[in-house]
């Protein structure tokens, strides 16, 4: 009996090791996750207006880059290699502040080669991807091993558009979640400045009219970035990417677009639930603006990849 | 003996079954509900979505801004995290006006996802809540027809 009750006190230590162990290494895990870096938290430095409740509500706002990079290869944009984020240029992201809008723009290029069957030709991307990612800690959402076996391959095109988004989800909610909203941001007005470059220096199509009219509802996403920017404007780095988002708010705001609302109605179609749309809109954008606006934003993409 | 033996092991059971559970609330439901969005159409957004319990007339709700674009097939897909009990209800509303929902009211029923073919290019909101204010975890994925 004596040698019974030995052997459960030890199976019991055990025990208690192990879940002390355990506990400890969720709280590692949880402490590798905190920024290490210096020129990422802006609480002490900084004075938000907005929370970051009120950041995650408005960044959903600004839109996946394979909505635009579909819209480009339907409407009959040829690809152009030129126009990318040289790969070569990331040794020149040195500050967390860059690091993080290049994340943005290097992400955006990567979708864009994807969605026009480029995959294989993406893979200096993707590294480049990883080591911001990486240099920013939030490496960890970035499936680079997976993506790298899919981009082997031009037929895996979906899985490897999946595995991106979702990365870049997943960084966005855990750097809010951080209070590294403002880290978020810039990655945010990397992805979208990159997606309005892409469809500004469009060349012989068909149809320009659509992808000029999506450009033109980027006027609504504009609204949100210069409230997500104006949150850290006294910031050093940020003070000049805010007035350059101002001036080309001045050109979106040149758009206008009108809106007809009607209640929609719904039907049940083999069990799933359809929604007819009965509003419309328009937006009225023409020439000048869109001249305008792509050269304000040749100007803000420069210095970004600068 | 063998009883001695049983509690550790019930007791590393909860601790590796815990463990499962919390992770589901996180990255596997979101790859699981992304999984079923379907061939014929592309990944574009999460939205996670965590409340605690709330009041069962006013429920507590968590809101994020999207922009669809006309002419786009968009579909709203909503999954529930299997440790709660909270049913999620996915809901767009552009300005204050209701557009579409996972939940009919009139019959009561819920659907893991709606189809919206957007006629109308705008800034909408999207709302997450869980049915009579319970705890739940969820997360929502909007997703456009290739």
């Amino acid at each position: 009996m004596e040698t019974t009750f030995k052997f459960f006190l030890r199976i019991t230590l055990y025990v208690v090791v192990l879940l002390s162990v355990s506990f400890s290494f969720q709280r590692c895990s949880q402490c590798s996750h905190k920024p290490t870096t210096d020129d990422d938290a802006i609480d002490t430095t900084g004075k938000p207006t907005v929370s970051d409740g009120t950041v995650a509500e408005i960044i959903s706002s600004v839109q996946n880059p394979v909505e635009m990079s579909s819209l480009l290869q339907k409407s009959g944009v040829i690809f152009a290699q030129d126009l990318l984020n040289k790969t070569e240029n990331n040794s020149k992201y040195t500050t967390n502040f860059k690091k993080a809008l290049n994340l943005g723009v290097y992400g955006t290029d990567l979708v864009h080669m994807n969605i026009y069957g480029k995959t294989v030709s993406s893979l200096l991307y993707l590294k480049n991807i990883q080591d911001l990612a990486n240099d920013l800690k939030i490496g960890q959402f970035f499936d680079y091993e997976t993506l790298n076996r899919l981009s082997q391959n031009d037929k895996n095109t979906d899985s490897v558009l999946y595995i991106t988004s979702s990365g870049f989800d997943k960084m966005s909610n855990f750097l809010i979640q951080e209070k590294r909203s403002n880290i978020a941001v810039l990655i945010s007005y990397g992805t979208w400045m990159e997606t309005l470059y892409l469809a500004t220096n469009i060349e012989k199509v068909s149809n320009k009219q659509a992808v000029y009219e999506r450009i033109g509802f980027q006027k609504k996403v504009m609204d949100n970035i210069v409230l997500l920017l104006k949150n850290y404007e006294n910031l050093a780095d940020y003070k000049e990417i805010y007035a350059d988002a101002l001036v080309l708010k001045k050109e979106f705001d040149k758009v206008t677009i009108s809106y007809n609302y009607q209640p929609p109605t719904t039907k049940e179609v083999n069990g799933s639930l359809v929604i007819v749309d009965n509003s419309t809109s328009i937006i009225n954008i023409n020439e000048e603006i869109i001249e305008n606006i792509k050269k304000q934003v040749k100007i803000i993409r420069d210095k970004i990849v600068s | 003996m063998k009883k001695f033996l049983l509690i550790p092991i019930v007791l590393i059971a909860f601790l590796f079954l815990s463990g499962n559970v919390y992770s589901q609330c996180n990255d596997q439901l979101q790859t699981s509900c992304s999984g079923g969005i379907g061939s014929d159409y592309k990944y574009l957004k999460n939205f996670p979505v965590k409340l605690a319990k709330s009041s069962k007339e006013a429920p507590v709700s968590q809101k994020y801004q999207i922009t669809l674009n006309s002419g786009t097939i968009y579909k709203f897909s909503a999954c529930n995290a299997a440790e709660f009990e909270g049913k999620v209800i996915l809901s767009l509303y552009y300005g204050m006006n209701p557009v579409a929902s996972t939940y009919m009211a009139d019959t009561k029923k819920h659907y893991p996802s709606i189809e919206f073919p957007c006629k109308m290019s705008g800034s909408y909101n999207l709302t997450f809540y869980f049915e009579d204010g319970k705890e739940g975890c969820a997360v929502g994925i909007l997703s456009q027809k290739k």
